[in-house]
């Protein structure tokens, strides 16, 4: 088995009596991971201790096999950060802070600069370049803060709710570029998010905190496709038991939600209509209706935030 | 405005192996320098070193004499003891000192100062700054490092290129005279200009504002210069001078330049010393208090 992109083990981080990450164990092989969770559930000082921005009260972060504790140096070399609230080197234009930002994170002075622009020009603000970025929108300043993060071309990228602010062409562009950097260029991307549809375009893996634990770490397809699949089944009569019992036997998932009504979704792969038939048959009962029961990963995160209260 | 993203460009090239400080130092001397006061003021002070060494060189090509002529007008007027100048040897030093320090250094002081490590808390850059390989040590050390640098630029500079002109034209034996200078004055510079550039950073991470960072130091150093003087005359006790700012920096200067002290008008050089210390030493746990809460880096 090939070596975590990141390792955590027994994580808890905790602000004066507040708790904010409670034990967290959790392996991830890389690709994008979305972190999702209600506000204050721990997804941004996560981000953070990864970076050492905060300090860990107990436990062991590893990333590309190095621990984040003792190597921090060189963990952050690999890391881009895109944090959650806006920053700026006060007093430069745009593409000068960026340059600098890059000589910080090791690049030399004479590269700095045309990465800066490159960089720039990726992030769509080239014409906004030689602006100081205090003057930007809100919009701007959220696609600096990708640059930000790309400036040193990271192995990981961290970005802390990166369409906080962008209207949704804005939001769209953002998302479709992490996507670029990912698929093209092989970065690995974690992204803390309130906003599931973003993380739903971008991730392939989800860890779910709530209260600064982790209740759920699932890939994406795993806790949607079932849903996706599923169907409602409108039956004739007002017994649906025989068809439950059928579908539970056929080894599908059976949800009754009232006596005409059944949602039957398999663990993995699309509930064909077929198959339906075939049970109403051998149940013996009449269909009324079938529809697509889609659950979206908004469904799938309120049920598991719903089963940890 | 929707970005098209054209491409994303991986780089190949080699980091470099210059220290992580470097970076900061390097974009802090550079944001100095595009100041327009700072830059006016940096120019002006050297300009003044200048001007009192082509004045020198004036007088010694007129009157190739006139240090002996300087000293016995001196000794004419009774002048042996204090501020007066009646030979140029390290005690003129000391009184250039003056030119140098309230003019150019306090005023770059509290230009420069609130626009660093204040301009980085208001604009959260302390967040990207540390989500990169370096450590808050690092980031102060540039950030304080060119600010002191700026600080000699204006006082220590000057006053060693006075120090070398003078050496170079003066006749034999008066080598001797000023042979402290560098070492000393570089010593008093070094630890005034550190402790000026941590104590005005150390305020305006409080106050977060130019003017009202401004107005604290003229207080602080008006203050500081009227009490140290009145309790001094109160309780008859030369040890409460040390409360005044000017007088510490004084006292430091003169003991490291090696000249005798008038115990009467000067704290002792340990109390002077010591007060220096403490203020530089609190301004700099007051940063580091800043830095880790603020910037929340734990």
């Amino acid at each position: 088995m090939s070596n975590p992109i990141l390792h955590l083990e027994q994580l808890s981080v905790r602000y004066g009596n507040t708790r904010a990450l409670n034990q967290v164990t959790a392996k991830w092989e890389g690709g994008a991971l979305g972190l999702l969770g209600p506000n204050g559930a721990g997804k941004s000082t996560l981000l953070r201790s990864i970076l050492g921005l905060v300090q860990a009260e107990a436990g062991l972060i590893t990333v590309l096999g190095e621990n984040a504790g003792i190597s921090g140096i060189n963990v952050r070399r690999k890391i881009g950060y895109m944090p959650e609230r806006d920053c700026w080197i006060e007093g430069l234009s745009a593409v000068s802070g960026l340059a600098h930002l890059g000589e910080v994170s090791g690049i030399p002075s004479q590269s700095a600069l045309p990465r800066a622009h490159d960089v720039l020009h990726f992030v769509g603000l080239a014409e906004e370049r030689y602006r100081e970025v205090s003057s930007f929108s809100v919009g701007m300043k959220q696609r600096y803060k990708l640059a930000i993060a790309l400036i040193h071309d990271p192995d990981i990228l961290l970005l802390d709710e990166p369409t906080n602010g962008l209207d949704p062409s804005g939001r769209s562009s953002m998302l479709e570029a992490v996507n670029r950097i990912r698929k093209d260029h092989g970065i690995h991307v974690i992204l803390a998010s309130h906003l599931l549809p973003d993380v739903e375009q971008v991730c392939n893996r989800v860890w779910v905190l709530n209260k600064g634990a982790l209740i759920r770490d699932e890939s994406l397809s795993n806790l949607t496709a079932a849903a996706r699949g599923a169907k409602r089944v409108q039956l004739q009569g007002d017994d649906n038991s025989r068809f439950v019992q059928k579908a539970l036997e056929s080894g599908l998932l059976a949800q009754t939600e009232s006596s005409t009504s059944v949602v039957v979704s398999k663990s993995e792969g699309i509930v064909d209509p077929s198959e339906v038939f075939d049970l109403a048959t051998s149940a013996g009962v009449e269909i009324a209706g079938i529809q697509p029961a889609a659950r979206s990963l908004e469904d799938a995160f309120l049920e598991t935030l719903e089963e940890e209260i | 405005m929707a970005f098209r993203a054209p491409s994303y460009i991986r780089l190949a090239e080699a980091r470099t192996k210059h220290p992580s400080w470097w970076a900061i130092w390097r974009i802090t001397f550079i944001r100095g320098w595009k100041s327009t006061w700072v830059r006016r003021l940096t120019i002006g002070a050297i300009a003044q070193g200048v001007a009192i060494t082509l004045v020198m060189y004036f007088i010694q090509t007129v009157l190739p004499g006139w240090r002996t002529i300087l000293r016995d007008l001196g000794q004419l007027a009774g002048q042996d003891g204090g501020m007066s100048v009646n030979e140029f040897d390290s005690r003129f030093y000391l009184v250039a000192l003056q030119w140098f320090v309230y003019p150019f250094l306090l005023p770059i002081g509290a230009l420069l100062g609130h626009t660093l490590i204040t301009g980085d808390l208001k604009s959260n850059a302390l967040e990207a700054y540390f989500s990169r390989p370096i450590t808050p040590g690092a980031y102060l050390i540039g950030r304080t490092g060119a600010f002191t640098a700026f600080l000699l630029l204006v006082t220590l500079a000057p006053l060693l290129w006075i120090w070398l002109f003078d050496v170079l034209t003066a006749p034999d034996g008066h080598f001797e005279k000023v042979a402290m200078v560098p070492l000393g004055m570089s010593a008093a510079m070094g630890l005034l200009a550190l402790t000026v550039a941590l104590f005005v950073q150390a305020v305006s991470s409080f106050t977060r504002n130019g003017t009202k960072t401004a107005l604290f130091l003229v207080t602080f150093i008006v203050l500081s210069g009227s009490l140290g003087p009145i309790f001094s005359k109160i309780t008859g006790e030369v040890s409460y001078l040390a409360i005044a700012f000017y007088q510490d920096i004084f006292t430091l200067a003169n003991g490291l330049l090696d000249w005798p002290f008038d115990a009467d008008e000067s704290p002792p050089f340990q109390l002077a010393l010591g007060v220096i210390l403490a203020i530089l030493l609190s301004s700099l746990s007051a940063l580091i208090f800043q830095i880790r809460t603020k910037g929340r880096v734990g």
